[in-house]
């Protein structure tokens, strides 16, 4: 009965109570419609974090207490080498060892004559020194030697 | 007015679909725009991942693999994750660095930076790194962040995420970093700097500096050289103490290679400050420059080791 009274009577009867139901779903639905847009931007903007567990920057490990120098401690510089000094002092204190060394060139190398080569020293007279092997020559037996080592063998003075 | 009023509403229905679906649109395409491009990737996107380096990680979502490098420094397979057509201005670089330096860093790389780097240990999901932050290269204006994973024995896994320009970002690189995993190597271990260590090196350090301030006090302008002569050579026996005093320590194995660098470094200022020690005590010598310009590039020897511990994320003592 009921479902013939509907269709028997006409839509104005119900159209003035139906309206403000409609209008009510046309409200909720154009919220649903702000809020899906707030919904979608929300999911999407979280998108990356929700479908990954690790989706978050790596995390720092504690360390604390941990501590070494970075650089070294300034200091001043060091300082510039020193002006050189003149050499006057130096020349005088080697000057009078000039004899001594011109002693100990001819301990080396010995003065030998045209006549008799080098070589000939050794064999000459193995067994004399080498200050005797002339004979008409003798030693002076007061003359020290000043570091030469061997200078009164070969008198360099005279 | 009934028809109209059915009219209204069926209008008002339609159009709150539709208004819900265009709502629903521009809410995402407004997070793409602001997120960088990755917000709209479909979820077979967002769990693959990639083999770079020695390393197993999943890149941003929507990000492509490429082989040109726009950082101006050079790895070993080096391989880049970016954005479509964005390469130049953010991505990930994947490659590897020579094992066995002082710091996981490459001294070409250290050598390229205009400033000391912010370093940290991280925790990635299945191993740790040392994190390089506020990283500064020289003819490179980006930002650049440096996560570097050190292998006991082999080569130092780096990733470094890079953003220059407007509207970049590295948060989505560094979530990609997280995600890192070896493969086919060992994994990093504890990276974390030690603090009974650090006191060890720092104690012997300041022993040291004690010394070297005290003593280079009295070797600057003006000082006798017979004064000089006495101090290097103290010094010199200050240094090579310190440096036998290192080697009786037992490093935690990130800081190995530094501790025998600063070792090394050490004994060299030593030799170094002896020497300047014979030649000041004799003045008629000479070459008493040739032995000062041996200290001071020893002790910048000294520094350059010191700071690597620095890189290792031991702090400077307060």
């Amino acid at each position: 009965m009921i479902g013939a009274r509907t269709h028997e009577e006409p839509w104005s009867e119900y159209a003035p109570r139906r309206l403000p139901g409609v209008g009510l779903a046309a409200v909720v639905l154009v919220l649903g419609a702000v809020f899906a847009g707030f919904f979608a931007l929300g999911r999407a903007s979280s998108k990356s974090s929700a479908a990954r567990p690790e989706a978050s920057p790596p995390p720092v490990v504690a360390a604390t207490g941990a501590a070494i120098p970075a650089a070294l401690d300034a200091v001043p510089a060091l300082a510039a080498p020193a002006p050189q000094r003149p050499r006057t002092q130096t020349r005088t204190a080697v000057t009078p060892r000039t004899a001594n060394v011109v002693s100990a060139r001819a301990l080396v190398a010995p003065p030998v004559t045209p006549s008799e080569p080098a070589g000939a020293t050794n064999t000459a007279a193995p067994a004399q020194p080498v200050g005797q092997s002339h004979g008409s020559q003798t030693p002076a037996p007061e003359h020290k030697s000043s570091g030469g080592g061997g200078g009164a063998t070969f008198d360099t003075s005279g | 007015m009934a028809l109209s009023s059915r009219g209204l509403s069926t209008v008002l229905a339609l159009g709150s679909v539709i208004a819900a679906i265009v709502g629903y649109v521009i809410g995402v395409e407004a997070n793409v725009v602001t997120g960088g491009g990755h917000g709209a990737a479909a979820p077979a996107q967002q769990s693959r991942t990639a083999v770079a380096a020695s390393v197993l990680l999943a890149p941003p979502p929507g990000w492509q693999a490429i082989a040109a490098v726009p950082v101006p420094f050079e790895l070993e397979r080096a391989l880049v994750f970016a954005p479509p057509a964005q390469a130049q201005r953010m991505g990930l670089l994947t490659g590897l660095a020579q094992g066995g330096e002082a710091t996981p860093l490459p001294t070409s790389l250290l050598a390229r930076m205009t400033g000391p780097p912010q370093a940290e240990v991280v925790a990635l999901s299945q191993t740790e790194a040392f994190r390089y932050s506020g990283v500064r290269l020289a003819g490179y204006g980006g930002r650049l962040t440096i996560y570097a994973i050190p292998a006991p024995g082999g080569a130092t896994t780096l990733l470094a995420c890079y953003a220059q320009g407007a509207g970049t970002t590295l948060t989505a690189c560094e979530q990609a970093v997280a995600t890192v995993r070896p493969v086919g190597q060992a994994a990093s271990g504890e990276l974390a700097p030690d603090p009974t260590y650090g006191r060890r090196v720092s104690g012997i350090v300041a022993a040291l500096e004690h010394a070297r301030t005290s003593a280079r006090g009295r070797m600057g302008a003006g000082a006798a050289t017979a004064v000089i002569a006495r101090l290097a050579a103290g010094l010199g026996g200050d240094f090579t103490r310190a440096a036998a005093a290192l080697g009786a320590l037992e490093p935690p194995p990130p800081a190995g290679q530094a501790q025998a660098t600063l070792a090394r470094a050490l004994l060299a200022a030593g030799d170094a400050y002896a020497g300047l020690g014979r030649v000041a005590a004799a003045p008629g010598a000479g070459g008493y420059g040739a032995a000062r310009d041996r200290v001071v590039r020893a002790e910048a020897e000294v520094a350059a080791a010191l700071r690597s511990f620095a890189l290792l994320g031991y702090r400077q003592p307060s």
